[in-house]
């Protein structure tokens, strides 16, 4: 029975639970795809439910909205009953919101919607290149996926193909999301044979394929450094190598493409070589036409082939040097022979052509008629004695393997033949070159050619001749070389079939400055310290003014200086107290001070004497008014105004005993004093008794000290320097015991001691 | 008269035929003595044929083979008992090698009028795909874990193998007709059930690189023996004399 009615239950809670969920959704709305094509058309329908109470027994249409705007009507349609369809022809908007609206008359209700997207198909991927690593065996792909869609998954596949003996080798790689390389297994690719590989990207709008890449995996590797093993020269000049591939690579015996280069060693002509090869490994490689007898250092690099826009070269390996083998020095060289009498001067230099084909290179210049060396040196120039009827000597370089053939130097005797004009022109071109220009010679002479020679003439001992060897043609050169600020002797010889010219001798400089030496005072040479050409000489009276920095040098010294100097007197004297009262007076701290000790003696030291240079200038604080009620109607209150009363007294009485005051009052004096205290006297004061006189309490404006007696004050009485005070600290009687008393009141009140009157006090 | 030269006619056709025949019968004795000539052409004849870069890429994978072979059984194997190249231990593992039935890799010999090419390749083809199962059973027992070393000698045994059949597609020889008679036995393929434990595995293992490697030196001979314009490899080849040598 409880089962029956829990099933009862049961089913009448669905039941309601089905009808709250239909009557809260009043529309299906379908559309194929959430996310389509750009630029495709999309269809979406609309079924309005039965049960609607939008549409229950009411007159309505359906409306599509699009974006938040209604759709034109004639992209609408009726499909069934309730069930009604839109059709976008082309949808661009990448989100694009449809809804679905149910509307009686101008009000319309949405009642359901949809999303939809339109997306493109994956771009292709680019890029997409390979590279093995031969060491760790490692074959990765790598490529650049484009411009994803975040919100569009994209599956990259990678493909890899071959074909060899009529097999078919292909495999397929699913890249991990965000992934845009594979490691290819070792299994999957072979090293010597062509592969084909390409990757695949794939959404739900469609795929994209990347260029097929067609390449041997190892033509992608980069090889270690190969290894140069032995270097062999031969007779002709040439080396030939043999050579291996790096040691794990040592397994492969097909040709690469390999590099050598060759770059001389110690040699004048520096000269670098690269050569190229396609060869099998240790095979052997021959390089030719390079100089003889020179050292040359060699590197050599590999890949797989230089055909192959994936090969890499590898790095250079370990140089080795060999030397060519020699043979006898080759080509010419100009000589230049300068001739005094019997003194001959032959310089001499490699042409262009000249190769010395070996080492220890050394000359020899001798002389055939009578046949006689004149002079063997490794140097490039030669100073010997030349008899007369020698009219040719001979050069020759000899090596360590052979000599040269002669060159031929005539020794032109004959002096008296054209000059160079030597209206010669120097340009400086820069710090280390100079320009010369020189005029010709008489056209009744024919020129065979000039010749430049040029020494410095600042080096002790005399630097070597440099010379030059020029086509009768020109008539100007660039000297470079050149050291800057250093004079340079440069003359130019004209050069004739039988002889040569005088020259034309000039001094040039590549740069200028000033000179670094003055001159003396007297007409002598001065020496050639002057780094250029002296130009004229002035004499000069200069004053001697300390600039400003001179005097900035001088000025802070003495400072510094006089400050110590001060500083060191004052720690010597500065504690005798002379010093220290001239200078720091010791000012009583109040905080931690007491009057008494203002008075006492010791606290006065240290402190300077005080000096009066003028009269002290009185100032009335304070004033008494002294009222004589006998004189004046008695007052009815006790205020009493001070300007009524006036007195004026010039001196104290001593004779009062009982009351001596001395006031003094002054009507000018009372607009700046403050009124102290008014007693009144019932009878003229001069003529008190002995006896306390009765007075009435008046009003001050100063507050009295301590009155204990609310009652009228007790008389005001004028203390003396002899007497003494009761201990009240008010206006009192006669002091009883004036001594001790007073010594008690200066104790408790020292200031008031200031207060004493004696006959030639003021108040 | 007109059967003079009837008679002459005949006699001259008679004549013509005869030397027709003879000239055809010579003809048809070059052509057949040229056909002899080809069907028993020499080793030369087929190196021609055979494309040269793919015997320099064959050369190339039996070296690096060659050079793989002790690093794969040194990351492989751990027993220290168990060494390439022992030759006391070969002998004393022989009774082991009968009880797991591991085969025999194929006979190897310098080409000849005996041991013509096209056997000479089919025998180097299927000594390697015996040893690639030989390698896939022991590397399937899970009693021995594999090593990346090993995969690669296995990638490259299989590319000499692609290697092999590719010269012999190009000699004209069918390779799929020596595979029909090796897939009729595949003994390698029972090994796995022996490898019961981790030294048999291992010893298995040992066995089969060591077998491969005297194979490999053979295959070396003959792609030696194939041109002369081969460069050695002096690593391999001194490693190849000295097992020679034993």
């Amino acid at each position: 029975m409880a089962s029956v009615w829990l099933v009862l239950v049961l089913w009448i809670f669905v039941n309601a639970l089905i009808k709250v969920i239909q009557a809260s959704s009043c529309a299906q709305i379908h559309t194929p795809a959430s996310v389509v094509l750009a630029g495709s058309p999309v269809s979406v329908s609309c079924s309005i439910e039965d049960e609607c109470p939008l549409t229950k027994g009411k007159d309505f249409r359906v409306a599509w909205k699009i974006n938040n705007h209604f759709a034109p009507s004639n992209l609408s349609y009726q499909e069934s009953n309730r069930t009604y369809g839109l059709i976008i022809p082309s949808l661009l908007d990448t989100d694009t919101f449809i809804q679905c609206a149910v509307c009686e008359g101008e009000n319309c209700q949405i009642v359901n919607g949809v999303q939809v997207k339109a997306r493109y198909p994956p771009p292709v991927p680019q890029n997409l290149s390979c590279s093995l690593n031969l060491t760790s065996k490692r074959f990765l792909c790598q490529w650049d996926p484009g411009q994803e869609m975040a919100d569009l998954a994209t599956k990259y596949t990678l493909h890899i193909f071959s074909v060899m003996s009529k097999k078919v080798l292909s495999y397929k790689y699913v890249i991990p999301v965000g992934k845009h390389f594979h490691l290819i297994p070792r299994e999957s690719y072979p090293l010597l044979l062509k592969v084909e590989i390409n990757v695949t990207a794939v959404n739900v709008l469609g795929n994209a394929t990347s260029e097929t890449l067609k390449l041997i995996p190892l033509e992608t590797a980069m090889f270690d450094p190969p290894e140069i093993n032995g270097i062999e020269a031969d007779a002709v000049g040439c080396l030939n190598y043999s050579w291996s591939l790096g040691k794990s690579q040592q397994w492969l015996t097909i040709a690469i493409s390999l590099e050598l280069r060759l770059k001389t060693v110690n040699n004048r002509q520096n000269k670098e070589l690269v050569v190229p090869f396609t060869k099998k490994p240790r095979s052997k490689l021959n390089v030719c036409d390079l100089f003889h007898g020179t050292n040359y250092s060699t590197t050599m690099r590999v890949k797989y082939s230089s055909l192959s826009k994936w090969s890499e070269w590898s790095e250079w390996s370990d140089p080795k040097i060999a030397a060519t083998v020699m043979k006898a020095p080759s080509g010419s060289l100009d000589t230049w022979l300068k001739v005094d009498d019997q003194n001959a001067q032959l310089y001499w230099k490699p042409s262009e052509n000249f190769r010395a084909n070996g080492w220890n290179l050394f000359y020899t210049v001798e002389s055939m008629e009578p046949k006689k060396i004149l002079c063997v040196t490794q140097e490039s120039h030669c100073f010997f004695n030349l008899i007369e009827r020698v009219e040719k000597v001979y050069l020759r370089a000899t090596n360590a393997a052979a000599s040269s053939n002669h060159t031929e130097v005539p020794v032109y005797r004959n002096r008296g033949l054209g000059s160079v004009s030597c209206s010669s022109n120097v340009h400086p071109q820069s710090e280390t070159s100079v320009e010369i220009e020189w005029g010709g010679t008489p056209t009744s002479l024919s020129v065979t050619g000039y010749v430049l020679e040029w020494r410095s003439l600042n080096e002790m001992p005399a630097a070597p001749l440099s010379f030059t060897l020029m086509d009768k043609n020109i008539s100007s050169t660039i000297l470079t070389g050149l050291r800057p600020y250093q004079p340079y002797e440069v003359s130019i010889y004209p050069k004739y079939d039988k002889g040569i010219g005088i020259p034309c001798t000039l001094v040039a400089y590549s740069i200028q400055k000033a000179s670094s030496v003055a001159p003396v005072l007297n007409t002598r040479e001065y020496s050639n310290e002057r780094n250029g050409t002296i130009r004229g000489k002035q004499s000069l009276v200069v004053h001697q003014n300390l600039n400003g920095i001179e005097m900035m040098l001088f000025v802070i010294p003495a400072c510094i200086g006089l400050s110590l100097l001060v500083f060191v007197v004052f720690a010597c004297f500065g504690k005798h107290e002379r010093v220290k009262m001239c200078l720091w007076p010791i000012i009583p701290d109040p905080a931690n001070s007491s009057i008494k000790r203002w008075t006492t003696t010791d606290s006065m030291q240290g402190m300077p004497p005080f000096k009066e240079d003028k009269e002290p200038v009185l100032v009335y604080l304070s004033h008494f008014s002294l009222l004589d009620l006998d004189e004046k109607e008695p007052f009815k209150s006790d205020y009493v105004k001070e300007n009524q009363w006036s007195h004026h007294i010039d001196s104290c009485d001593e004779s009062h005993s009982s009351f001596q005051t001395c006031v003094r009052c002054d009507s000018e004096l009372d607009r700046d004093s403050v009124p102290y205290a008014t007693v009144l006297f019932d009878g003229p004061y001069q003529n008190h008794s002995s006896c306390p006189p009765p007075y009435v309490r008046s009003e001050s404006t100063q507050p009295l000290l301590g009155a204990d007696d609310p009652g009228s004050p007790p008389p005001y009485e004028n203390v003396s320097p002899r007497g003494s005070v009761s201990k009240v600290q008010r206006f009192t009687a006669f002091p009883q015991n004036p001594t001790e008393e007073n010594e008690e009141l200066w104790e408790e009140f020292p200031m008031l001691r200031s207060l004493e009157i004696t006959d030639t006090d003021h108040i | 008269m007109m059967g003079l030269c009837y008679c002459c006619n005949l006699v001259t056709l008679r004549i013509f035929f005869l030397i027709t025949v003879a000239i055809m019968n010579f003809q048809a004795a070059l052509l057949v003595t040229l056909v002899g000539i080809v069907a028993s052409a020499p080793i030369s004849d087929k190196l021609d044929i055979m494309n040269k870069d793919t015997i320099e890429q064959a050369h190339s994978l039996i070296n690096k083979i060659l050079q793989d072979i002790p690093t794969t059984h040194a990351a492989w194997i751990k027993s220290k008992s168990l060494t390439l190249g022992d030759s006391k231990a070969r002998l004393e593992l022989e009774f082991l090698k009968k009880d797991m039935y591991i085969p025999s890799a194929p006979v190897l010999q310098l080409i000849s009028n005996n041991f013509s090419m096209e056997t000479c390749l089919a025998n180097i083809t299927k000594g390697l795909q015996l040893h690639l199962n030989l390698l896939k059973e022991i590397s399937n027992a899970t009693t021995l874990a594999q090593t990346d070393q090993v995969k690669d000698l296995q990638a490259e045994i299989y590319e000499l193998l692609l290697l092999i059949e590719e010269l012999q597609n190009q000699a004209g020889f069918d390779p799929s007709k020596q595979a029909s008679d090796e897939e009729s036995q595949t003994p390698e393929h029972d090994l796995a059930k022996r490898l019961t434990n981790e030294y048999l595995t291992q010893v298995a293992a040992h066995l089969t690189l060591q077998q491969l490697q005297d194979f490999s030196c053979d295959i070396l001979r003959s792609i030696h023996s194939m041109t002369s314009s081969l460069a050695e490899n002096p690593n391999t080849v001194q490693l190849c004399v000295n097992k020679a040598g034993l």
